[in-house]
């Protein structure tokens, strides 16, 4: 029994800051008399909210178009990244000869090609999933490289006298030891990935939050976008949150480690 | 019982010089160096840092190459690392992701050996060193000696007739060193490979040895090597001996004077 | 030893070789793709097409309104909202009431993309710069002010009871040694800021403005002019990474204890 007030307790302590800011935005909103064509008040959202969601559902369409895209963006960009940032980890040679490449890919604020992936790849789910591969390689790429490289020098003696090859020294050792790394980066990389989702809404128009913000901001029914924003925070607090669990699993024997 | 009547093997390091390459130039770490272990003997170096201790345990562990000179099993020019020789680091060195057990199984798996007919040995190692209990434990439940101790199972697993330990003691605390010392006599003479064991202690060198090889700075070369004939099996009582006392301040002298 | 276990030890001239050997690579592959596989140059110009188009519109003069504008925003955003940010880091990183309220509200905000609240900012200011910057330092301000309280807390107790056993008054503490001891932070804080600010920028260009290099890159697309986004893209990872080297440089200068090899 004690166990349950004690999960109950660390909900209610992690929905304080949430149930604050809602009060002061109501307050400012209230307070300062913003009119709702600038600003909604949160009961206006809320509203909105079970109207999208439980009356009317039309915002699930949206939800499950921003869901689908990132989801699959992220998967995709982020076995490229594993993948490839652990080829260029384990040889000095490939990381030298791709080293530009790893420049160019970093100096592009990615963003700025999304009317480029848009060009080439049109209207479609293709492109925004596209454009959030490509914006959450390089976080988890990044993640993959210094976790691998990352490896105890001791260890990979241990493995060079055991006669181990490349391949199995790679998985035996260097992988299980940049798990936490690649976690670390594929907590950054969901971040990025919701951002290029967006983005890629706001400029296709053809469904996601990102449209539901943009469209109808544009009508000025900011309930409406506000809602969205809310819907969007979800998304990225659960994703967030997720892969936080999955590194506490996943990287047990390091203790209760607390960074963002 | 560990299996008896397994090959046992000679050790020979003849003429090696071991270059490094450095910002000055060439760093001779070893010069002519040459060392016989004979099958089923322990054998100590003892000797200041920077002798070449590590060098030497690179070399008979396949992480180095001589730059001349042969190092020879039975005779046989060697290269690279073998599957005969055991070896234990300064660091346990176990990987942290994988329980006590698991760990210690480690060289069968990285070989594409069979684990199932090793189990028996394993298990009865993990009673040799006093862990039975902690088998299914990980590294970071387990104190260092603990962890040093899993680590010398783990050189023991594939039966190796010839064992190379580099100061593996040296991260310990003094009264675990001492338990760690009373245990690997105990644990050697039950599986008796040959071994080369580098340290800086004379306590342990010369507890341990059946020969005791005092090497100089760098370029590191044998100054010494003084055989030990302190009886078998030896325990905390060997510690306080007479003859103890004598070979410790021996060895002292010539320590000092290297 | 341990390098064997990456490939083999390379000699010394590999470290330049090389990475001029990938980029041939990539330019040829590029070459490859733009000619052979693409064979269409409004969708992707070949290396040297690009080039030559990117020189033309820095010499003729239509790039520079476009640069100026996205500059504007960016710079301007980026001063307001680093440097209110940091105040107010300051502010509630030494105010105990204030960090334990405020900072977690903040916290709790930092799960939804920033970027998202462009639209609702144009709703706010109107298409034009205010917009711009607006964005950009609304988005600025939040990180250097998560950034800012981090570095705070992380200043060590005992530096300043030792401060206080030698006199002086609290906010002569704050400032001599808590925040010097967060520049670090504040710093890094100011590196994110660097590429956010870019970022907010263009895509505020995207959704509503009528200059500057993402309205740019958006028009080339409708015009379907690839080149011409080549190029704008171009300019702006160019401004980018500028950007991110003076910010580096800076942090490298001022913290200098913390790169000190030992």
């Amino acid at each position: 029994m004690g166990g349950l007030s004690l999960v109950a307790g660390t909900a209610l302590r992690r929905l304080l800051p949430f149930a604050l800011l809602v009060a002061l935005w109501w307050l400012l909103v209230w307070a300062l008399g913003v009119p709702e064509r600038l600003m909604p008040s949160p009961p206006e959202v809320a509203q909105r909210l079970y109207l999208g969601l439980v009356a009317d559902g039309d915002m699930w369409t949206h939800v499950g178009a921003t869901l689908r895209a990132t989801l699959l963006g992220f998967a995709i960009g982020s076995l490229l990244a594993v993948a490839v940032g652990s080829l260029l980890a384990m040889s000095r040679t490939l990381e030298l000869l791709c080293y530009p490449a790893v420049v160019l890919i970093q100096s592009v604020p990615k963003v700025a090609i999304a009317p480029l992936v848009l060009l080439w790849m049109g209207f479609e789910l293709r492109s925004t999933a596209t454009l959030v591969a490509l914006i959450c390689f390089f976080p988890v790429f990044v993640g993959t490289f210094v976790g691998v490289r990352a490896a105890p020098p001791v260890l990979l003696d241990l493995f060079r006298t055991l006669n181990a090859g490349r391949l199995r020294t790679f998985l035996h050792c260097n992988l299980p030891n940049a798990a936490g790394s690649i976690l670390a980066g594929l907590q950054v990389g969901w971040g990025f990935a919701l951002v290029g989702c967006v983005v890629m809404e706001f400029i296709t128009g053809t469904g996601g939050t990102g449209f539901l913000i943009d469209n109808s901001a544009n009508a000025l029914d900011t309930r409406t976008a506000v809602a969205a924003m809310v819907l969007l925070g979800v998304l990225g607090y659960l994703g967030g949150s997720l892969l936080h669990l999955a590194r506490r699993r996943l990287i047990f024997w390091e203790g209760d480690r607390h960074d963002g | 019982m560990l299996p008896s009547g397994k090959k046992v093997t000679e050790l020979a390091l003849k003429d090696v010089s071991v270059a490094y390459k450095s910002r000055r130039g060439s760093v001779l770490a070893l010069e002519q160096f040459n060392l016989r272990v004979q099958p089923s003997s322990f054998v100590s170096v003892l000797g200041p840092s920077g002798c070449g201790k590590s060098t030497l345990v690179k070399l008979v562990s396949g992480l180095l190459r001589p730059t001349t000179g042969t190092i020879e099993f039975d005779g046989v020019p060697a290269s690279g690392a073998r599957d005969d020789v055991g070896v234990a680091f300064q660091q346990a060195a176990l990987l942290p992701w994988k329980t006590a057990m698991e760990n210690v199984l480690l060289p069968l798996r990285l070989t594409g050996q069979p684990v199932g007919p090793a189990m028996a040995r394993a298990e009865a190692l993990f009673d040799l060193i006093g862990l039975s209990a902690f088998r299914d434990r990980y590294p970071f439940e387990l104190s260092g000696g603990m962890q040093q101790r899993v680590a010398v199972a783990r050189s023991l697993i594939r039966d190796p007739s010839i064992l190379v330990m580099d100061e593996p003691f040296a991260a310990l605390d003094a009264m675990t060193r001492e338990n760690m010392m009373v245990e690997l006599q105990r644990i050697w003479q039950e599986t008796r490979p040959s071994v080369l064991f580098i340290t800086h202690s004379i306590q342990e060198a010369v507890f341990l040895s059946d020969r005791v090889v005092v090497m100089s700075g760098r370029p590191g070369r044998i100054i010494e090597d003084v055989a030990i004939d302190l009886p078998r099996p030896r325990d905390a009582h060997t510690l306080g001996s007479a003859r103890f006392a004598e070979l410790t301040a021996q060895l002292r002298d010539m320590f000092q004077a290297a | 030893m341990t390098d064997s276990a990456y490939g083999a030890e390379l000699p010394p001239w590999a470290r330049v070789v090389l990475p001029v050997v990938g980029l041939a690579l990539l330019v040829a592959l590029w070459q490859l793709l733009a000619v052979a596989v693409v064979a269409d140059s409004t969708l992707l110009p070949t290396p040297l097409q690009m080039a030559s188009n990117l020189w033309n519109w820095i010499a003729g003069g239509g790039f520079l309104q476009h640069l100026l504008a996205t500059l504007a925003g960016t710079l301007g955003g980026l001063a307001i909202g680093a440097s209110l940010g940091f105040a107010a880091g300051v502010l509630v990183g030494e105010v105990k009431a204030l960090d334990r309220s405020v900072y977690p509200m903040v916290l709790a905000l930092q799960a939804m993309p920033v970027v998202a609240i462009a639209p609702l900012v144009i709703v706010w200011f109107g298409i034009g710069l205010a917009s711009k910057v607006a964005l950009v330092a609304i988005g600025t301000f939040f990180v250097m002010f998560v950034h800012t309280v981090s570095g705070m807390h992380a200043a060590a107790a005992e530096l300043i009871d030792m401060c206080r056993a030698f006199g002086g008054t609290r906010w002569r503490i704050v400032f001599a040694v808590k925040v010097r001891l967060a520049l670090n932070y504040v710093f890094s804080g100011l590196e994110v800021c660097a590429a956010l600010s870019f970022i907010l920028c263009v895509v505020g260009e995207f959704i509503a403005a009528d200059n500057g290099l993402g309205y740019y890159i958006k028009a080339s697309s409708s015009n379907i002019d690839a080149a011409g986004m080549f190029a704008a893209v171009a300019v702006l990872a160019a401004l980018a990474s500028l950007l991110a080297l003076v910010v580096r440089v800076a942090h490298r200068r001022v913290v200098f204890w913390q790169f000190r090899k030992p």
